[in-house]
């Protein structure tokens, strides 16, 4: 009972919030919205079990991507109208057919693989003995049978971020630079040695 | 035992590529030097190889393998007998008395050292198909000289007749050559070899082989194959109706017509089927046939000799008559007189050939006889030379000619193929007509009263040496000219009575040239002769020598009669017989109606492959390049359309996983 | 009362792809709505799985989100430093405004 409550609360919000980020004027509106979007899903998760899982929706997702698109929003000046509206053919129409299309689809998928699940409203029940998972399950599972996608995901990050870095980093402003700006030299940072940085001073 | 006899053809060759390369840098002194100098050596190696031959030594040597494909093996091969050794002689000695008189006669053209090289090259290739061991190196030979004739014969190739000619020489020739190409491809698959002693030693087998010729029904194999064979020889000795390009291949350099068109190119055909004398022997149609076809040739050939004007097309009609009497005698099964026919003919053709390019030359370029008349005062020597040569054409004793003419007409006489009687008149008439045709030229040219008509330069002559001498400078010409003619004359004379006991009346060719005895009805003649003289007195009562001198008569009758030919053109006056005559029996006009025809197709093909073909190959593209443009439309360049294709590519897989299930 | 199963959550994940769907196609006004339509519609992916890991048993399913929740981050980050990009370019982050690859004709 308590479940359903909450769940249908959860999950109403968590679809308003969506709707909001399609249908925001701004677009920090919008992200507002997915940050929302993100907690309540959070929520939702929990209520399946996935404590970890939700923690790390929130803390990750929301806490580092969110505001890495936060940030973005923040340095685009979308103040400024635009200028020229170029006519871009107009998918609307065939886009809305498609997505009847999809939604049809994925009602018959699962309507007929339904019956196997015995998916019949009601009858089904996620079981209250619920697995109870806990970080040490995950950890072991990570580590040992998934280490190695483990490492490629660290290394897809680590491409991430230098990929990153060398799109947006200006590698070519650094000769029309006045003396009072401070700006990073990233070969400079890399190339550096112990003695640049440590000085040892000798107390009486 | 000594390999010098592969020194015989690559001599020359090497010659040929020395003056073709760098006879230029050379310089003309040291490449006639370096050219004669391989004649000459190979010439005494084929000396050196005929007496070696006659000491009984035989070879008949694979030399290098060539190529081996499966089981078949073809290599390069030397076989020396008495036939190839004889045939040595003949090519080495004629190709030698050429290249001396290319010294001069050729010495203004800026192709000298091209011509030279040519010569060398064909003496070269025609050796390696006379010493050929298996039918490969001989087809190799075969298109050798062919394609030297071809070179040979345009060699002023800027010139459009000679290109005319020497394509139709190449072409026609092609045409026997495929008549041979079937037959060998026949030998091999019934025999799984090319190697001559290898396919004698399975004719008994072949002989009882049938073979089902396509609307012919059941044929014997041996009969086709000599049948094939024999038609690529018509095609390389010019007999009807394959004879169409000789008298157009005039147009090439006088040397080369001797060389080539008298003395041994055009022989290869007679050679080739004496070579095989066993297997035609198996074949009395085939025989028969020959005989027939020889026969025509030397009758024809002869009538149309006797209209030409041009001192070298006389002579070209009067080579395509003698190798008609070869073929007959072949025909005959006379294997040995046809041989022996071949050498004398060689010798004193190729002197009428050299003697009217010298004739030609003293005149300036005129070719035409009418032209022509009183030299025999200004070029003694030449008219000697010819004047022998014309009696040894003519088959009186003791010239050469007559040893090797009579035995053909007793051989065709008691022969017992079907086809002798008529063939045996045919070859009569054509002994009448010899000596009427040659002498009328020797009387016209020599006799009489000199013409001072000079040249007008019709534009058949591509010679360019601009010096308008007129009649005061005819002159008895070079050194380098009259040795030639003098050592051909010698042997024009001597031939006969020198070799014919041994080669014909002797064991000479026994072991070589076979025939059957059904066929051996001339060997009678064999038995009666009594030695050289005995047959010279013999001939003073025979036909054929009152013939001769009949014809002889007649042309100095004729030429007293009518000493200025009329002035007209070749062909078109008279009435139809005579045009038709004249234009060589109209086989020229079928040949051109042939190629137009063909030529039609063609351009029909041409025209099928440019529309249709090429119209329905550019269809693809053109479809590509329609439906791409507005392909390319869909890639507008806008974020949405992307989007909304990626979306739909989801909901097409997702389709058809609904499809699936379903 | 009706026992909270599959079904809910299932429809729950699938209206959350459809909305996303939705904002992804009718992108106009700003080309980070779209990435942010595209983490919506891997937000509804990382729905279902937990939902079926849960009802299967199965950890795998929330490894999966794990590394999900990895690639869309890097990916994320990508995207927003392409649009940074761009911004530089145009001035403009109009979604009618990357025209840049449609040919002049």
């Amino acid at each position: 009972m308590l479940s359903m409550c909450a769940f249908i609360i959860f999950s109403t919000i968590l679809l308003l919030a969506a709707l909001g980020v399609v249908f925001s004027r701004q677009a920090v509106h919008a992200a507002l919205n997915l940050v929302l979007a993100f907690f309540t899903a959070a929520c939702l998760w929990v209520m399946l079990g996935a404590e970890f899982l939700g923690l790390v929706l929130v803390l990750v997702y929301v806490g580092a991507v969110m505001v890495l698109f936060l940030f973005v929003l923040m340095m685009l000046d979308f103040a400024r109208p635009v200028e020229q509206v170029l006519n871009t053919p107009d998918y609307r129409g065939r886009a809305a057919f498609i997505v009847s299309c999809l939604i049809l689809e994925i009602g018959i998928l699962l309507y007929v693989k339904g019956q196997a699940f015995a998916m019949s409203v009601g009858t089904a029940a996620i079981s209250s003995t619920a697995t109870q998972w806990s970080v040490q399950q995950l950890a072991l599972r990570l580590f040992n049978d998934y280490a190695y996608t483990f490492e490629v995901a660290g290394a897809i990050l680590l491409f991430a971020m230098v990929a990153v870095i060398g799109l947006i980093k200006h590698f070519d402003r650094y000769e029309k630079v006045d003396e009072t700006t401070k700006r990073q030299n990233i070969a400079d940072q890399v190339r550096v040695k112990k003695a640049d940085r440590l000085v040892l001073v000798k107390s009486s | 035992m000594n390999h010098s006899y592969l020194l015989i053809p690559t001599l020359p060759v090497l010659g040929a590529l020395i003056s073709g390369f760098i006879g230029r840098r050379l310089g003309k002194p040291v490449t006639l030097f370096l050219a004669l100098c391989a004649m000459f050596c190979t010439l005494g190696l084929s000396v050196y190889w005929l007496d070696q031959i006659n000491h009984g030594v035989r070879i008949n040597q694979d030399i290098y393998t060539w190529a081996v494909f499966g089981d078949a093996v073809f290599s390069v091969g030397f076989l020396l007998d008495p036939l190839s050794v004889m045939m040595n002689m003949v090519v080495c000695s004629i190709s030698l008395m050429v290249h001396i008189y290319t010294i001069k006669y050729m010495e203004h053209d800026e192709g000298f050292f091209r011509f030279l090289a040519y010569i060398s090259l064909f003496t070269g290739v025609m050796l390696a198909l006379v010493m050929a061991n298996n039918f490969l190196q001989l087809f190799f030979g075969w298109e050798g000289v062919g394609l030297v004739s071809y070179l040979l014969i345009g060699f002023w190739y800027t010139k459009e007749t000679a290109i005319y000619a020497n394509m139709k020489a190449f072409i026609v020739n092609r045409v026997g050559d495929l008549g041979f190409l079937l037959g060998l491809g026949l030998l091999y698959k019934f025999t799984g070899t090319l190697d001559f002693q290898a396919i004698f030693n399975h004719l008994p087998d072949l002989v009882k082989h049938q073979y089902e010729l396509f609307g012919f029904g059941q044929v014997q194999l041996v009969s086709l194959i000599a049948l094939l064979l024999f038609i690529g020889a018509m095609s390389k000795s010019a007999q009807i109706p394959l004879h169409a390009w000789l008298p157009d291949s005039m147009e090439g350099p006088t040397p080369i017509s001797a060389l080539i068109h008298a003395a041994t190119m055009v022989t290869a055909g007679i050679f080739m089927v004496s070579r095989f004398s066993l297997l035609f022997e198996q074949s009395d149609t085939v025989l028969n046939f020959m005989m027939g076809i020889g026969a025509i040739t030397a009758a024809s050939m002869g009538v149309l000799a006797i209209v030409q004007r041009d001192i070298k097309r006389i002579v070209a009609y009067s080579t395509l008559s003698q190798l008609g009497y070869m073929t007959a005698a072949l025909g005959a099964s006379a294997y040995r007189v046809a041989v022996f026919h071949l050498l004398t003919h060689a010798f004193f053709k190729a002197l009428l050939f050299l003697g009217a390019g010298a004739v030609i030359l003293a005149k300036h370029h005129e070719q035409d006889i009418r032209r022509m008349g009183g030299l025999i005062r200004k070029m003694p020597v030449t008219y000697l030379c010819m004047l022998l040569a014309s009696l040894a054409l003519s088959g009186i004793a003791p010239f050469s000619g007559f040893f090797s003419k009579e035995p053909i007409i007793e051989a065709v006489k008691l022969s017992s193929q079907a086809w002798a009687p008529w063939s045996y008149w045919l070859l009569m008439i054509g002994v009448a007509l010899t000596p009427f045709y040659s002498f009328n030229l020797m009387f016209r040219v020599f006799h009489g009263k000199e013409n001072s008509a000079v040249a007008h330069h019709h534009d058949h002559h591509a010679h360019h040496v601009d010096d308008h001498h007129h009649h005061d400078d005819v002159a008895e010409p070079f050194w380098t000219i009259k040795l030639p003619f003098i050592v051909l004359a010698v042997f024009s004379v001597i031939n006969g009575v020198w070799l014919a006991p041994a080669m014909l009346y002797g064991n000479y060719f026994s072991s070589t040239l076979v025939a059957l005895p059904a066929h051996s009805n001339w060997l009678h003649i064999v038995e009666e002769f009594h030695g050289v003289a005995d047959s010279v007195i013999h001939a003073l009562y025979a036909v054929p020598t009152w013939l001769a001198l009949g014809g002889i008569i007649v042309a100095w009758v004729y030429v007293w009669k009518v000493p200025h030919l009329p002035e007209d053109s070749q062909t078109d006056k008279g009435n139809l017989f005579v045009r038709w005559i004249k234009s060589g029996y109209g086989f020229d006009f079928m040949y051109k109606l042939l190629a137009s025809i063909i030529f039609s197709l063609g351009a029909f093909f041409s025209s099928l492959d440019r529309w249709g073909i090429d119209g329905l190959v550019n269809v693809m593209p053109r479809i590509i390049n329609v439906y791409g443009q507005r392909l390319r439309q869909l890639a507008d360049g806008s974020i949405s359309s992307y989007a909304f294709f990626m979306v739909t590519g989801v909901v097409l897989m997702l389709g058809y996983l609904v499809y699936f299930i379903h | 009362m009706i026992s909270l199963g599959i079904p809910h959550y299932l429809i729950i994940s699938t209206a959350l792809l459809v909305i996303g769907l939705t904002g992804f196609l009718f992108a106009r006004k700003s080309l980070v709505v779209l990435l942010m339509c595209i983490e919506l519609v891997l937000l509804a992916s990382t729905t279902n799985f937990v939902l079926f890991a849960r009802h299967y048993a199965d950890i795998d399913g929330h490894l999966t989100v794990f590394f999900v929740l990895t690639v869309a981050a890097a990916e994320s980050a990508i995207g927003l430093a392409l649009i940074l990009l761009f911004f530089r370019k145009t001035q403009s982050a109009n979604v009618s405004a990357a025209v840049s690859l449609r040919e002049s004709a």
